[in-house]
């Protein structure tokens, strides 16, 4: 008894212990797992019933296995109001022959029609469709999963063959991208890819080939209307040869390359010639699933069944993005999608008429009426110097692509914050025009002060918030491509060297720039501002000081003998009820009591 | 028989007794202040007094671009089986008839404080690492161009004992974490440290 006794207390040591020291699972991941999967299943308000359908079987699969969060991790969410609809007959056969199903002769056939649905799959952060979930709606649901990658585990080239070779698999992946992102041409990386629509530029190098979607039904699939029976498109597929010749730096497409005998560069000509074929195409369509061919077969199988079980495993089965774990050994090199996106025209079109420069949010006009006239003033200062021009009008006013939006944030009252940005978003309309990146960038304003800052502080606050939109644009065009590495490293030379090129600068490095080489630029346009009232070296030297507002930490600041001179100046700009004498706490170097007021600065009241 | 059963029940108060002592081992003991510290000294003379008359300190604060200096800082100080709750406010700027901070302490409950404390240890504050920009500059290998943030707070976090000093540092970890690139671990703990001890002031 004594043993058993001694025994039991033994084990509930050990499970008090186990239990008192085990590990909380506090984890986002539960509730992010759970918003996934909220976020995964909500509809447009327009849903179709076939959609309805579909998402109403994919949440009954999800109540038995809770397999929606992994799917969304691994291949993305879904996209539901750019699905593409499609009828097929539904034929007993295993193979559907597009030749004799076309939209000319599909008086084929009398069994009933199959709806098929298209849903793009979208990961998080991606301008691309990942993957789509093929249904076939009958009298029954069947789902299936298919992986933008795993196009080439298909037959190739054979556009009058099966509607689920690899072209056709490519080719519903492109219009996915139309629907969804609004691309229409796509760079062809595989020669395997519809090689048979090339037959006009046979011998042209494959590596310059392009396919564009061009028919009224692909601009029928982007307004939202259903597509339904045979439908087919023009796809069109260019090959372009380019040449360069010799080069210079600046050119982006070549190296430099110099006579041996002259020790001179040549300038760089670019011969650019193009061949084009077009021919009418049909959707995927993957034959009634009798029998199921084999994961990965090239006979017209693949995808994945949708089971709401894990994805089950097999040969052919990888993850053709390593970085990301999903359990899965790294696919072949190779194995990624033949195609590139091309951004296009078509993408978040471009309208002049309700593109706005800056946009200044109601929550601060309706309460400070003058800070307009502050942005206004700073709009159309024109005596800049060239660097301080190109980035004002970048941001305020010449570059209608830049959207910038100043806004109140309430919940920095009583901080010392006086304002922040964040970039809100970007998008791109041209590949080949810098100009046409469309950028945007909310700059969040400390109503406190709009409160009780000078005019002068205010602008420099919104010029400081401003460059760093600037960067932050640069940086984007940069790394979209957009701009080469010449280009970046004329503007910002401290930041070669020092940081991953491909990196937005992290702030600091951002303060160290404009230490470094814009407090003049910041403080620039204060000179817009009507003062008769200053000598124009104290004009010089107080607006300067105004100009390293938030720059404290920097370098260049640090280095500096005058800097107890310049935050004392800032106080005072900042607060305008400052009381005098007053001094500068926490930094034992600055040990002076300072009388300089807004008044006596005489800095502005922001209506003045 | 009666014997018996009086020495199994002791045995089992015994056990009672050894898992609490064990579960409360960590907490008590702090150890790892020592062994984490990564800051050698505070510049403010009073949090050091604090340093000096508490066990145990547990502060946040923020910084930014705009104002360097750590100003308003609330502090959780434990002393033996009391817990009290510190407002320390430095002001910037301050006119020579003002005293330089604002400073006030209040009894605070303890299970409520041991339960911020707990939390700092069930995370393990000295592990947590910080990540460049938020860990969010780079996605999947890939420059982040949907979101970044300029200007915004660092927010401090220090565990303070006569031992050591352990301070983590987060740039605008709630804006990483809510709008930008959500799910990295290291700062949701640190935001979970955050709000437990935001939560009482």
């Amino acid at each position: 008894m004594k043993k058993i006794i001694t025994a039991f207390s033994a084990l509930l040591i050990v499970s008090i212990g186990f239990w008192a020291c085990r590990k909380q699972d506090y984890s986002f991941k539960e509730a992010d797992n759970a918003l996934t999967v909220e976020k995964f299943f909500t509809l447009p308000n327009n849903a179709s019933p076939e959609i309805m359908r579909i998402a109403a079987r994919l949440k009954q699969l999800n109540d038995k296995t809770g397999f929606i969060a992994d799917l969304v991790h691994r291949e993305g969410l879904a996209i539901w109001d750019k699905s593409i609809y499609n009828t097929a007959k539904n034929h007993s056969t295993s193979v559907i022959d597009v030749a004799t199903n076309s939209i000319n002769t599909n008086a084929n056939g009398t069994s009933n029609n199959d709806t098929i649905v298209y849903i793009p799959l979208v990961l998080q952060n991606a301008d691309y469709v990942n993957a789509f979930i093929y249904a076939t709606l009958n009298g029954d649901i069947r789902l299936k999963l298919y992986r933008a990658k795993e196009y080439a585990n298909r037959e190739f080239g054979d556009l009058q063959g099966k509607a689920n070779n690899a072209d056709h698999f490519a080719l519903q992946m492109m219009l996915l991208n139309e629907k969804v992102f609004g691309y229409t041409e796509f760079r062809l990386k595989d020669s395997r890819l519809f090689k048979n629509l090339t037959a006009v530029a046979k011998g042209a190098d494959d590596k310059n080939r392009t396919l564009k979607l061009t028919t009224s039904n692909t601009s029928q699939s982007t307004s939202g209307i259903k597509l339904m029976g045979w439908e087919h498109i023009d796809v069109t597929v260019c090959v372009t040869t380019t040449s360069y010749n010799c080069a210079t730096p600046n050119w982006p497409g070549c190296q430099p390359v110099c006579d041996a005998s002259y020790h001179e560069c040549v300038k760089c000509t670019k011969d650019v010639s193009t061949s084009c074929q077009t021919t009418t195409y049909s959707y995927f369509v993957e034959p009634k699933e009798t029998p199921q061919p084999p994961l990965g077969s090239t006979d017209g199988g693949g995808g994945t069944p949708i089971t709401g079980n894990p994805a089950p495993s097999g040969p052919v089965q990888c993850n053709p993005t390593p970085e990301l774990d999903n359990g899965l050994l790294p696919c072949e090199k190779g194995n990624t999608t033949g195609w590139t996106i091309v951004p296009s025209k078509s993408v978040s079109a471009y309208d002049p008429m309700i593109a706005d420069s800056v946009v200044i949010d109601t929550s601060i006009t309706n309460n400070y009426p003058c800070f307009s006239k502050i942005i206004d003033t700073l709009s159309s200062f024109s005596n800049l110097n060239q660097k301080a021009q190109v980035a004002l009008s970048q941001i305020f006013n010449t570059n209608k692509r830049i959207h910038t939006t100043l806004k109140l944030d309430r919940s920095l009252v009583g901080t010392s914050t006086s304002a922040y940005t964040k970039r809100t978003g970007y998008s791109t309309t041209n590949a080949s025009d810098t100009a046409e990146l469309n950028f945007s960038a909310t700059i969040f304003i400390n109503p406190d002060m709009l409160a009780s800052a000078t005019k002068e502080y205010i602008a420099t606050t919104v010029v400081h918030e401003s460059m760093h939109a600037y960067i932050d644009y640069i940086f984007t065009l940069y790394n979209l491509q957009l701009v080469d590495s010449n280009y970046v490293k004329a503007k910002f030379p401290i930041f070669w060297g020092g940081i991953n090129a491909r990196k937005t600068p992290s702030e600091i490095q951002q303060h160290n720039l404009m230490a470094s080489n814009w407090v003049k630029l910041i403080s620039d346009p204060l000179y817009g501002f009507t003062n008769n009232e200053l000598t124009q070296p104290t004009k010089d030297s107080i607006y300067q000081a105004i100009g390293w507002g938030g720059l404290y930490e920097s370098d260049a600041f640090k280095g500096r003998t005058d800097g107890c001179y310049i935050m004392a100046i800032n106080i005072a700009a900042r607060n305008m009820n400052i009381g005098t004498p007053y001094s500068i706490v926490g930094y034992p170097q600055c040990s002076s009591n300072y009388n300089f007021t807004a008044q006596s600065l005489k800095l502005k009241k922001p209506c003045d | 028989m009666r014997l018996t059963n009086i020495t199994a029940f002791r045995t089992i108060l015994i056990a009672l007794s050894l898992s609490t002592f064990i579960g409360c081992i960590e907490t008590n003991n702090r150890w790892f202040v020592k062994k984490y510290s990564n800051t050698q000294s505070i510049n403010d003379s009073l949090i050091n007094s604090l340093r000096n008359n508490y066990d145990i300190i547990l502060m946040y604060n923020k910084t930014s671009s705009w104002q360097p200096l750590a100003t308003s800082n609330k502090i959780l100080a434990f002393k033996k089986d009391s817990s009290y709750r510190i407002f320390y406010n430095l002001k910037s700027v301050r006119t020579i008839y003002e005293s330089p901070y604002d400073f006030s302490i209040n009894n605070f409950n303890k299970a409520s404080a041991d339960t911020i404390l707990k939390r700092f240890i069930k995370e393990k504050i000295w592990l947590i690492q910080p990540v460049d920009e938020g860990g969010c500059a780079l996605i999947n290998g890939k420059p982040n161009l949907n979101c970044s943030i300029s200007d915004a707070e660092t927010i401090h976090l220090s565990m303070i004992t006569k031992d050591g000093i352990i301070r983590k540092d987060y740039y605008a970890p709630f804006y990483w974490e809510l709008e930008c690139c959500s799910g990295n671990l290291e700062r949701q703990k640190f935001i979970r440290c955050v709000n437990s001890l935001k939560s009482i002031f």
